[in-house]
């Protein structure tokens, strides 16, 4: 009998079936819903960055294989899909001002497209350095004030640009920068990854460097979080972990694990607190956005 | 008198104790192990002192050949210095990574220094196969097999184990002359990596300069890439059509912070093949994927010619998950065969665990390799096959 118990709780172990398991200040992460939900019928092929609404409710998974933007609300509930009049050619990253206007990363023309939804308007720009040299973007984002950040792969570096797209600050790293790969508004300041150096830098409203903060043991970071503690949540793409680590790049607990079952990563790219403060993983590689909660 | 006797009776009983297994310690290993097979021109100090002891316990052991300990442990018991350096190292040669000191080195005798098994090159060759070429011109030590005139054996701070980084690896034979800083545009030699342009073990000119050349550099137009600018725009100043191959999902530009991502991986004057890349391709690839090569190394079972990473993988931009040419269909640009007899794939055949089409990569490790058979994810007997058939 024991035996019998201790091979079904073997079994569940090893299919990893059981709840995310991990413990943190505020509990254990646990798994919610998925984006598309398994039986709605509803397919995202190649997940590759997750934008909210925070005064909606609404989830945006960006499909670059699909050439789509698709909305979700609250309980996961598949809203609509989006292709811009099918201008979007693999699209990577998303952000959505506060007006509803869209910016999108566009690889497939290494353009960034201006979306007004509303007005049915798709409008295409590929922003230059005051050099005239170009860019690569790679990801983007808006602050409160619907200020414009972008990711540059050429330089590493992430730009706030004006209305113009022009670049009015640069944040970049110190030596041995490798480059960055993910970064997050928090308020006034900017949180950004360097992940081949395994470096966090945290950048103030004007820009100045205000810490460094190194991390070890990882295999292949390649996105951040930061919490309201200030705790680091790097995803760890080649582990299928996510690692949280102090203010101080203290190792914390990390949970998740590489594989195709619910609460396993395989090959995820970003990470992203939603507007209650429920972690959404993208996962590339099982096509859906995991959402834990706690 | 017969308490005389019982004292005499027990001192000797006594004496008997005590010199019995001093005796039975000092039987001769070599009445039954051949002697022969214990010598050479260099001797091991334990065995030139028939102190067999040292080294094997006479009855049981837990290891292999009666040791008295782990291999590298019962080693490094007397070799503190090759233990330190060891420890030095960030990288180690796989024998001493495993613990296979004797890989290399006969425990007992040989006709070779350091008790190695083999001389020089013969030794390397037997594992470094494909290293065992010849060359027009080749660099001396290498056509000697002096291997270790460059290399250390047992560790070092790359995957190439250099005794020494950089320029000063060659300076330790090399002389920096005024007349060679003045081939290298009057460069501090010190500075410069002289790998990255001359092949340490030989080419078709007597500078050993490996063997393409960008043409600018072949032609001695330094200043075409030579700059004020030494971003990425002095490569897409002649290649811009490249760019475009890089607007994928996933790219490699981004790897080199404020520098030059193309130099990251293509060498601007020379390399060994067409892109001016190094014949060991993943040497490159690993600068940034460690952590692959290190699950790879530890993995029983690997994918033949893994070193080789352009293989499979797209260099500059793939739309696919890993990079991959082709997709996740790169299996089929070698093994076509396979589709006659594999379990079924496709959009037909979906992974229960997320809904996705399977494919050889669901089953199969080729990545990191694994500790089965045919580098599956599990064993082939059953517990690969439980992740999805659970009533199996």
């Amino acid at each position: 009998m024991l035996y019998a118990r201790l091979r079904v709780v073997a079994v569940v172990l090893l299919l990893g079936l059981g709840s995310v398991q991990t413990v943190g200040a505020a509990g254990p992460w646990s798994y919610l819903r998925q984006l598309p939900a398994a039986d709605s019928g509803v397919k995202i092929k190649l997940p590759s960055a997750l934008s909210i609404d925070s005064s909606s409710n609404r989830y945006y998974v960006v499909d670059a294989e699909q050439g789509q933007l698709v909305s979700f609300d609250a309980e996961g509930k598949f809203l609509a899909a989006f292709n811009a009049g099918g201008e979007l050619k693999a699209p990577v990253s998303l952000a959505r001002t506060s007006t509803g206007i869209l910016w999108v990363v566009n690889r497939g023309s290494n353009e960034l497209l201006y979306i007004n939804p509303r007005q049915q308007q798709v409008q295409r720009y590929q922003p230059t350095y005051p050099d005239g040299k170009g860019m690569t973007p790679a990801k983007v984002a808006v602050d409160a004030e619907d200020r414009l950040f972008v990711l540059d792969q050429r330089r590493g570096a992430i730009l706030q640009l004006d209305d113009r797209l022009q670049v009015v600050q640069t944040y970049a790293g110190d030596k041995d920068f490798r480059g960055f790969v993910d970064f997050k508004l928090k308020g006034r300041e900017l949180f950004a990854l360097d992940g081949l150096s395994r470096k966090i830098y945290r950048f103030s409203g004007s820009g100045a460097l205000a810490q460094v903060v190194a991390f070890e043991g990882l295999q292949f970071p390649v996105a951040l979080e930061v919490d309201s503690a200030g705790q680091f949540y790097l995803l760890d793409r080649h582990a299928g972990t996510v690692e949280v680590f102090g203010p101080q790049g203290d190792k914390r607990f990390n949970f998740l694990g590489k594989g195709k079952r619910h609460g396993q990563l395989w090959y995820a790219k970003d990470l992203l607190f939603d507007w209650e403060q429920r972690l959404c993983i993208v996962d590339e590689g099982n096509s859906r956005v995991d959402i834990l909660t706690r | 008198m017969s308490r005389i006797k019982q004292l005499l009776k027990i001192s000797s009983l006594l004496l008997c104790l005590l010199i019995l297994p001093v005796l039975s310690f000092a039987v001769d290993c070599f009445e039954c192990h051949n002697p022969t097979d214990f010598k050479g021109r260099v001797v091991h100090a334990p065995v030139a002192k028939k102190a067999c002891l040292s080294c094997h316990g006479p009855h049981v052991s837990r290891h292999e050949k009666l040791l008295l300990g782990k291999e590298t442990e019962l080693c490094f018991t007397c070799h503190k210095e090759v233990a330190k350096t060891v420890a030095d190292s960030p990288m180690l040669h796989a024998p001493v990574r495993d613990g296979q000191c004797s890989a290399c080195h006969d425990p007992h005798a040989s006709e070779q220094g350091n008790l190695l098994k083999k001389a020089g090159g013969a030794l390397c060759f037997d594992c470094h196969a494909d290293a065992q070429k010849s060359y027009k011109v080749s660099h001396p030590p290498f056509s000697k097999g002096q291997c270790n005139a460059c290399h250390a054996p047992h560790g070092g701070s790359d995957q190439r184990l250099l005794k020494e980084t950089g320029s000063a690896l060659c300076f330790g034979c090399h002389s920096s002359t005024k007349a060679l800083q003045g081939k290298h545009l009057d460069m501090d030699l010190r500075q410069v990596d002289c790998l990255s342009c001359h092949h340490p073990h030989g080419g078709d000119s007597r500078i050993l300069l490996r063997s393409i050349s960008h043409k600018p550099f072949a032609e001695g137009k330094c200043k075409t890439c030579h700059s004020s600018t030494m971003g990425v725009e002095v490569c897409l100043n002649c290649h811009k059509q490249v760019l475009d191959s890089f607007n994928k999902v996933h790219n490699h530009l981004g790897i080199a912070g404020n520098g030059n991502p193309c130099v990251a991986c293509h060498d601007p004057h020379v390399g060994d093949l067409p892109g001016l890349l190094p014949a060991n391709v993943g040497t490159l690839c690993r600068d940034c994927h460690a952590d692959t090569f290190e699950r790879r190394e530890k993995n029983l079972h690997g994918h033949g010619g893994w070193n080789q990473c352009s293989d499979c993988h797209q260099l500059h931009g793939s739309d696919g998950v890993a990079m991959l040419i082709n997709g996740n269909n790169v299996c089929a640009e070698c093994h076509e065969q396979h589709k006659g007899f594999t379990h079924p794939i496709g959009d037909d055949a979906l992974d229960p665990r997320n809904g996705q089409p399977m494919d050889c990569l669901t089953c199969h490790n080729a990545n990191d390799g694994s500790m089965y058979r045919y580098y599956l994810r599990g064993s082939g007997e059953r517990g690969l096959c439980v992740q999805c058939h659970q009533s199996y």
